[in-house]
C-alpha cells in the first residue's frame, strides 16, 4: 500500500461515507489542484469549473481507490486530464457561456516591470508554447518540485522520457522569456528576491 | 546554461540536462518559476470552492452538454427515473446476451447523498442488492437507489442484474466476450456492449439511459434498439432522445443506398472514435437521408461532428438549419435549437442569437435554462452589441433566478454599470459580488471597488 500515511485514514473516513471527511480531503487538496490547473494552463474563467470537475472526479471514484499509488499521484493525473479537456473545450469552442468570456489582459508593457499577475501569464505563455507532454513534465518537476520517479509514475513513462520532455521545456521557456525586455523582467526579479526571504515555495 | 538543440540523440540530451531544478539554480529562470508558482496560489478560496461544490453536488447535474439534452428533452426522464413507483414483479425471458467489448470508466451515482457501500459475491442463487452502492464481486458496480428491489444471479458464464422496481445504475469494466453482463426488468434485457447507465422501473415499463458506450436492449430473443452515449429509450417505439438505432434486420436495404447496405449510426459513430472523422461525415450525411428518427439524429450528430471535431461551424449550422427545415417537429428540435444557437454565438451572429435566443425563452420548456440563456443574452448584449443598458436586464433575470450563475452575472452587471457611468449602483454590485465568495473575478472587483471608494473611477 502506497498511500502517504496523513492521507490514508482521510480516503477511509471519506470511503466510510463521512462528510465531514470530505470536506477535510477538499480543504486538504483544493489549492494544490487549483494551481497545478493554472499552471497547466487552464484559464481563469475555466478554474472553478474545473477544480470542481477534478473533485467530483474525487468524490465519484474514491469508493474504488485502493491505494496502489498515493493519492497525490492521482490527484496529479486528474489534474493533467482536466486541463487537456479544458483545453480541448476551449479550442473546440464548447460551452455557450463560455464563449464570450473576456480576452486574458495584455501583458505589461515594457519597461515597467512585470507585476506577479504578468508574470505568471509569462510563464503560462511558455507552457502554452510547449507540447502537452513537455508542458505536464515541467509543471510537474519544475514547478511542483516532484521527483523524477514521481513524475514518471504520474506520467506513467520512464525516467528518460521524463528528462528528455523537461529538456525540451526549459528549452522553450528559456526562448519565451528571451522575448520579454530584460530590464522589465531584472527589475521586478530582483524585488521578488528581497521579498522572498525565506518564503520557501 | 546551455540548451541543446532537440534534435539531439536522447542520450546526449539526458547526459545535458543539469539535474537541479530552475529553482535550485541562480539565474533568472528560477526566479520567474517561483514567482510564478506564487501567484498560482494567490485568491484561492477554499471555503467558497467547497460551498459551491456541495451546491454541484446534490444539484446532480452532468457534464455542460449532456445537460442541455436531459434538460430539453421533452418528457423529462431524469424526474421520471427519480420518481420509480410500483412494485410489480416481472419475469424475464431467456435471451442471448450480447458480449460487451470496450471499456467504461467508474460509475457515476445519481441519488442525493453519498453511497452505503457493500460487497455482493455473485452466485447462481439469486442475492439482493442492498440501496446505495453494491461492488460485485465480478467487477461490475450497481448503485440502487432507495426502495429499489433488485437481485444479482450468475447465469452461465455471465451475470444478470434484475431490477424489479426502482432504479439502478451501473458503472462496468472492460470483460471478455464470456463474462456478459445484463439487467432484466419487465420483460425487456439490457445488455451490457461497454458503458455506463441506468435502468429504471416505474410500474411496467422500464426506461434506459445511457451515459457512456452501447446498449442493447431485447424482447425474448430479438433485439429491439442499440442505444449509445447521450440516449434514452423507452418500450413502444417511445424513443426518448438521440443516438437510438433501431436494429435492422439483416438484409434490409436502405433506400437512399441502391444496392448496397447503409451503415447505421453506430457505424458512423465508430468512424468518428477510429479518428477517421471525414469517412464519418460522409456516413453521417448518408445516413441522413430519408425519413425517421434514424435520419433526424444523423443529421444532429453530423452537426456535432462537423462544429466539435471538424471546427467547421458553418458547415454545422447548414446540418441544423436542414434538420430544421425537414423535421420542424422532429424529436431533437430543442437540442437542435440550441446547438443552432451555439453555432451563432461561435460565428459571431449577435442579432441572429439573441432572436433565436429570445424565442427559446418564450417556449414553456425553456424553464429548466431560462437561467442561462438570460446569461448568455447579457454577454451578447455587453461585448457583440455594446448595449449595456440592454445587458443590465438580462443579467437581472440571472440574479433573480438565484441560480450558479448569479455571481457572474452580479459582477458583469457591476461593470455594465460602471461603463454606464451609474457609480454608485456599480459599487453596491461589487460589493454583492464580493460578500458572495466567488473567487473568478475577486481580484478585479476589489481593485474596482477599491478605485471607487478613492474617487478615481
Amino acid at each position: 500500500m502506497h498511500v502517504d500515511t496523513a492521507d490514508e485514514a482521510l480516503v477511509k473516513r471519506c470511503q466510510a461515507g463521512e462528510r465531514a471527511a470530505w470536506r477535510s480531503l477538499h480543504g486538504l487538496h483544493y489549492p494544490r489542484v487549483a494551481a497545478v490547473l493554472r499552471k497547466l494552463g487552464v484559464q481563469a474563467e475555466d478554474l472553478e469549473d474545473s477544480v470542481q470537475e477534478v473533485f467530483l472526479q474525487v468524490f465519484r471514484s474514491l469508493a474504488g481507490f485502493r491505494g496502489d499509488a498515493a493519492l497525490t499521484t492521482w490527484l496529479y493525473r486528474l489534474c493533467i486530464s482536466q486541463a487537456r479537456r479544458s483545453r480541448l473545450q476551449r479550442k473546440l469552442g464548447l460551452g455557450l457561456l463560455r464563449r464570450l468570456m473576456e480576452a486574458p489582459p495584455a501583458p505589461a508593457p515594457a519597461g515597467l516591470g512585470l507585476t506577479d499577475a504578468a508574470t505568471l501569464r509569462l510563464v503560462q505563455a511558455a507552457l502554452g508554447a510547449m507540447k502537452e507532454h513537455d508542458r505536464a513534465a515541467f509543471v510537474l518537476y519544475e514547478m511542483e518540485g516532484l521527483g523524477v520517479g514521481q513524475v514518471a509514475t504520474i506520467l506513467e513513462c520512464p525516467e528518460s522520457t521524463v528528462y528528455r520532455r523537461v529538456h525540451h521545456a526549459r528549452h522553450v521557456l528559456q526562448k519565451t522569456v528571451s522575448q520579454v525586455p530584460m530590464g522589465a523582467l531584472r527589475i521586478e526579479l530582483e524585488s521578488f528576491d528581497s521579498e522572498s526571504q525565506g518564503a520557501g515555495l | 546554461m546551455s540548451l541543446p538543440s532537440d534534435r539531439e540523440p536522447l542520450s546526449q540530451a539526458a547526459d545535458a540536462l543539469p539535474t537541479p531544478r530552475l529553482v535550485e539554480q541562480p539565474g533568472e529562470l528560477g526566479r520567474l518559476v517561483m514567482r510564478a508558482n506564487r501567484e498560482a496560489l494567490r485568491g484561492l478560496d477554499a471555503d467558497a470552492a467547497w460551498a459551491t461544490l456541495e451546491q454541484r453536488q446534490s444539484a446532480r447535474w452532468p457534464s455542460w452538454g449532456s445537460r442541455w439534452l436531459l434538460a430539453l428533452s421533452g418528457v423529462s426522464a431524469v424526474v421520471l427515473l427519480a420518481l420509480f413507483g410500483g412494485l410489480r414483479a416481472t419475469e424475464s425471458r431467456t435471451v442471448a446476451m450480447v458480449a460487451p467489448s470496450s471499456s467504461a470508466s467508474v460509475g457515476e451515482p445519481r441519488s442525493r447523498e453519498l453511497q452505503r457501500s457493500a460487497v455482493v459475491e455473485v452466485t447462481r442463487g439469486p442475492r439482493s442488492l442492498v440501496a446505495g452502492r453494491n461492488l460485485l464481486s465480478v467487477g461490475v458496480t450497481v448503485t440502487v437507489s432507495e426502495q429499489a428491489r433488485a437481485t444479482v444471479s450468475r447465469v452461465g458464464t455471465g451475470t444478470e442484474l434484475k431490477l424489479s422496481s426502482g432504479e439502478l445504475s451501473l458503472a462496468v469494466e472492460h470483460r471478455s466476450t464470456a463474462e456478459a453482463l445484463s439487467v432484466v426488468a419487465a420483460e425487456y434485457r439490457f445488455a451490457v456492449v461497454g458503458t455506463r447507465f441506468t435502468v429504471a422501473l416505474e410500474g411496467a415499463t422500464p426506461t434506459l439511459e445511457v451515459r457512456e458506450g452501447t446498449v442493447a436492449v431485447y424482447r425474448g430473443e430479438a433485439e429491439l434498439a442499440r442505444v449509445s452515449a447521450g440516449g434514452q429509450w423507452r418500450p413502444a417505439n417511445e424513443v426518448v432522445h438521440a443516438a437510438v438505432e433501431a436494429a435492422a434486420p439483416a438484409g434490409i436495404r436502405s433506400p437512399a443506398s441502391g444496392n448496397a447496405e447503409v451503415p447505421g449510426n453506430e457505424r458512423c459513430a465508430e468512424l468518428v472514435r477510429a479518428g477517421e472523422v471525414k469517412q464519418a461525415d460522409g456516413c453521417y450525411l448518408r445516413q441522413s437521408e430519408g425519413g425517421g428518427l434514424g435520419a433526424q439524429m444523423a443529421l444532429y450528430e453530423l452537426a456535432r461532428l462537423r462544429a466539435n471535431v471538424l471546427g467547421k461551424r458553418q458547415d454545422a449550422l447548414a446540418a441544423l438549419e436542414d434538420y430544421e427545415r425537414r423535421f420542424p417537429q422532429g424529436a431533437l428540435a430543442r437540442e437542435v435549437a440550441l446547438s443552432r444557437l451555439e453555432q451563432l454565438v461561435a460565428l459571431g451572429r449577435v442579432q441572429s442569437a439573441l432572436e433565436l435566443s429570445q424565442q427559446l425563452l418564450q417556449e414553456p420548456t425553456a424553464i429548466g435554462h431560462r437561467e442561462e440563456l438570460h446569461r448568455l443574452r447579457g454577454d451578447l448584449y455587453r461585448k457583440g452589441g455594446s448595449n449595456c443598458t440592454a445587458a443590465v436586464g438580462e443579467y437581472d433575470a440571472v440574479i433573480a433566478g438565484a441560480g450558479t450563475a448569479r455571481a457572474d452575472a452580479e459582477f458583469w452587471r457591476a461593470e455594465c454599470l460602471l461603463m454606464l457611468g451609474r457609480v454608485s449602483e456599480a459599487q453596491v454590485g461589487y460589493q454583492r459580488y464580493l460578500t458572495g465568495g466567488a473567487v473568478q473575478h475577486r481580484a478585479r472587483a476589489e481593485e474596482r471597488l477599491q478605485r471607487l471608494q478613492e474617487g478615481q473611477l
